[in-house]
């Protein structure tokens, strides 16, 4: 029974010990739909576990305040030449348990996000090499210039060594292992929070790390509850019962911003929300129509004219997102902003249907989840009546994520048309190109969810030449130029990148990251 | 004894048969490399995954691996989790178990006397009002009365939490939120609601029996002979109620542990069935197979009570089994 509740004796220790600067000791309660699923910081690659994990661990780099990278366990950098990078660690920096932190350490952690059980392998893709030259010191060597290491190195949070091989946890857990998986419900970081109970799926507290190296907000004590009920989790908050709910259902918006002491906190959020369309099969699928019409720009374009963005988010959005004109939202590298949309004008995609010979219209299935994205059943539903006034007849197949997402990903993407959205952990447009829109090439990691099949060679160029230029500016305008190619291109239709939308207690100043990341060192409670 | 040993086989059948059909349906529930990877990860690392994972055998293959290594006592490893589901269940279990207690009970401690009531008092004002309030707990979806109970108590009367399991205290050995006032608040609620249905259920069947008794020749004779009200009612007709009552409580009860996972989820309260709803999300096959075999045991296991009071209440059976 005792396992039940996990008391890091540590932590608990450098709680009672923590010198009381504030005048009360300062508690925010949060409430979740879904809980961190794994303890482990290598182990499942999903945000909200990544984001909470943030708050315990940290990485050699992360994201300031203003959303600016800036160095964590690591003090300063420096490049030697375009493939080499040394990071001189920041000294007098402790583990909850106290352990010290150095070199020895990260080399560690970077050999155990390797490791085969580990699902951050990604993040070292472009690394050739690590070493620690001292005990402050890290070289890291690159297969090839890699400017955005920064970026890479932001998910990959740093363990102890003697902590991880006292307690076994050498490696990510590995489900065909018999050993037992202390890392799963255990946690030792260098973060502004150490775990001090943990109960899954009903309660987890965290409490400030006393020695922590740097200044943090005011809160003492973070519980965190999950809450699945959508309409469970807006009673705890109207009720007092929680001070920060995440996230806040679009429709009860209204409920929230008019009752006393509560807030509704809203800010773009990194993911932008768009339709694909097959454009690699020479026979599209589950439709009556002859060849596939979406090789044809003209009919990509006509979709493009057909769906009007702006109704979407007025109503099935409640004005809760902003119009996307490109494939990134204007936060990450790479926007470009002298794009445009292609302008709602039903009578302009009637006639180019018309001249790409679909004048008697067309018939498709459309593949849609219901439970990924906010409102994303609706969001299907209002562009399937949207086509329909220009002669597309869409059967619309709304499914749950489980059914959704292995029926549409590589190897097999098996759509012709569908609703997807994708967010770029890097902030950073070349994540985009690699994984979406660059032409499919799954040897070498490209196109991975280029479910669209979507093919410009020259963009694909571009973006290579880009991937290893480090002078910034020049490389930002070769990611603006790509992207200024694949919207001409019509790759896919942009609708919209959402918002994130939190209630929450009046008292409590909130800090919200277009990544969903909620650094809570930053957050305060008056 | 042999009788016990049948029983038992037949639980053992019963549980075997229901892993199959899981494992026939897990087929569908979606692919759980998916739900376990990140959006980076690469399609030859799904694919080690899927294989190392053993996703790629033939179904029946993974039934019977499955059943060889529970039969050891090893139900596996959540995919979702990475943690020992027998750890996860043993965990959660005892917050389902304190549900479906205080909602059995409540509903019991309910059911009884209005039922006698009821069955006595056909016409009666009140009898009538009893009654219209059980169509309204057999007919009100579960879900729907605990949103409503958690705006009233939680959100425009303050008195009641209106999430979670409150805090806990061992007694005697056993660790239950029910030995505490907090947590005995936290539980009012979602074991109102819980109850609800079966008191609706059990009313209702204590009623129609004692219409049904109190007509026949025997207490007719008990009113001629002129012993008291009391007596007439509670021993004479009640007991011979009971036997049709008990089948229905003992489903009930064991039923109450499949409608504790909505009411679970509305309320947030952290045992089976919310673990039931986050494996199907996650298409976490070690923990569905883990829960339907559990879920399984206990039918088998309160209809094996049922039959032993059977024995205890109804003369008949006890002196036609000798």
């Amino acid at each position: 029974m005792h396992s039940k509740l996990l008391p890091s004796a540590a932590a608990a220790l450098a709680f009672m010990l923590a010198p009381m600067t504030q005048a009360s000791a300062a508690t925010i309660r949060i409430a979740s739909q879904g809980d961190a699923t794994s303890l482990d910081p290598h182990s499942h690659n999903e945000s909200f576990t990544n984001y909470f994990l943030a708050n315990v661990y940290e990485g050699l780099v992360g994201r300031d305040r203003d959303f600016q990278i800036t160095g964590q366990l690591a003090e300063s950098w420096e490049q030697v030449d375009d493939k080499t990078w040394v990071f001189k660690l920041r000294p007098d920096v402790t583990f909850h348990d106290g352990a010290t932190f150095n070199a020895e350490d990260v080399v560690f952690s970077f050999d155990r996000a390797l490791a085969e059980s580990s699902n951050f392998k990604h993040v070292l893709a472009s690394v050739e090499s690590y070493r620690a030259i001292d005990d402050q010191t890290i070289e890291i060597t690159t297969k090839a210039p890699n400017p955005i290491l920064l970026n890479d190195l932001l998910d990959l949070m740093i363990l102890d060594k003697q902590w991880a091989e006292a307690n076994g946890a050498e490696q990510p857990i590995n489900l065909q292992a018999e050993e037992k998986s202390f890392s799963a419900t255990n946690a030792n970081g260098t973060g502004p929070f150490a775990l001090s109970s943990r109960a899954q799926g009903e309660k987890t507290e965290l409490v400030r790390y006393a020695d922590y190296w740097n200044d943090t907000g005011n809160i003492d004590k973070v519980i965190f509850t999950p809450i699945n009920n959508a309409s469970t989790l807006v009673s705890a908050l109207l009720s007092g019962e929680v001070d920060l709910v995440m996230p806040l259902p679009l429709q009860d918006i209204a409920r929230v911003e008019s009752a006393d002491g509560i807030k509704v906190v809203s800010s773009p959020e990194a993911r932008t929300m768009y339709i694909g369309m097959d454009q690699w099969r020479d026979q599209i699928i589950e439709s009556p129509v002859e060849g596939n019409p979406f090789k044809d720009l003209k009919v990509r374009q006509a979709f493009a004219h057909a769906i009007d963005a702006q109704a979407i988010i007025d109503r099935v959005m409640q004005g809760q997102a902003t119009l996307a004109t490109q494939y990134v939202m204007d936060k990450v590298n790479g926007f470009n902003p002298a794009l445009k949309r292609l302008a709602y004008d039903p009578e302009l995609a009637k006639t180019l249907l018309a001249e790409a010979g679909y004048q008697d219209g067309l018939e498709l299935t459309m593949d849609c989840s219901t439970d990924r994205y906010v409102n994303d059943g609706q969001i299907c539903q209002a562009a399937v009546s949207l086509l329909a006034r220009v002669g597309v007849k869409v059967n619309l197949v709304a499914q749950p994520k489980a059914q959704f997402f292995p029926k549409v990903v590589a190897p097999e993407f098996g759509t012709s048309f569908f609703l997807l959205s994708w967010t770029p952990s890097t902030m950073d447009s070349l994540n985009v190109f690699q994984n979406v829109l660059g032409s499919r090439d799954l040897d070498n990691g490209r196109g991975a969810w280029n479910i669209s099949g979507c093919s410009v060679a020259e963009a694909d160029a571009i973006v290579e030449k880009a991937a290893i230029t480090m002078d910034a500016e020049e490389r930002t305008a070769m990611l603006e130029q790509a992207m200024a190619l694949m919207v001409e291109d019509v790759c896919l239709i942009p609708l919209h990148v959402q918002q994130l939308v939190w209630g929450a207690a009046e008292n409590i100043d909130v800090v919200q990251h277009p990544t969903f990341e909620f650094p809570l060192e930053y957050y305060n409670v008056n | 004894m042999y009788s016990l040993i049948t029983r038992l086989v037949q639980a053992a059948i019963v549980m075997l048969c229901v892993a199959l059909v899981g494992f026939l349906v897990f087929q569908y529930v979606g692919d759980p490399v998916l739900a376990m990877v990140g959006q980076e990860t690469t399609v030859a690392d799904r694919e080690a995954l899927r294989e190392q994972l053993g996703l790629n055998d033939p179904i029946l293959y993974q039934y019977v691996r499955y059943v060889g290594n529970a039969l050891q006592g090893d139900f596996g490893i959540s995919y979702s989790f990475n943690r020992d589901v027998s750890d996860m269940i043993a965990e959660r279990l005892p917050a389902t178990v304190e549900l479906v207690l205080l909602s059995g009970v409540l509903s019991l401690a309910l059911a009884v006397p209005a039922g006698i009531y009821t069955g006595i008092h056909r016409k009666g004002g009140i009898a009538q009002t009893i009654m219209a309030l059980s169509v309204i707990g057999v007919s009100v979806p579960s879900f729907l009365l605990g949103i409503l109970l958690i705006l009233v108590f939680s959100v425009w009367l303050p008195w009641l939490p209106s999430f979670g399991r409150g805090d806990v205290a061992g007694i005697a050995g056993f660790e239950s939120s029910l030995f505490t006032l907090d947590g005995l608040t936290h539980a009012l609620m979602p074991a109102a609601v819980l109850c609800l249905f079966q008191l609706g259920v059990i009313l209702r069947l204590i009623r129609s029996e004692m219409l049904e008794v109190l007509r026949t020749d025997y207490i007719r004779f008990a009113w001629a002979r002129g012993l008291p009200a009391q007596r007439i009612y509670l021993q004479h007709a009640l007991k011979n109620t009971l036997v049709p009552v008990v089948t229905a409580v003992g489903l009930q009860l064991s039923s109450l542990f499949a409608f504790s996972i909505i009411t679970e989820y509305v309320f947030q309260w952290p045992g089976m069935g919310s673990l039931l709803l986050h494996a199907i999300g996650q298409s976490d096959i070690p923990l569905l197979a883990a829960y339907l075999i559990f879920v399984g045991f206990v039918f088998t296991l309160a209809n094996l009570v049922v039959d032993a009071i059977y024995v205890l209440i109804d003369p008949r059976i006890r002196h036609g089994a000798r």
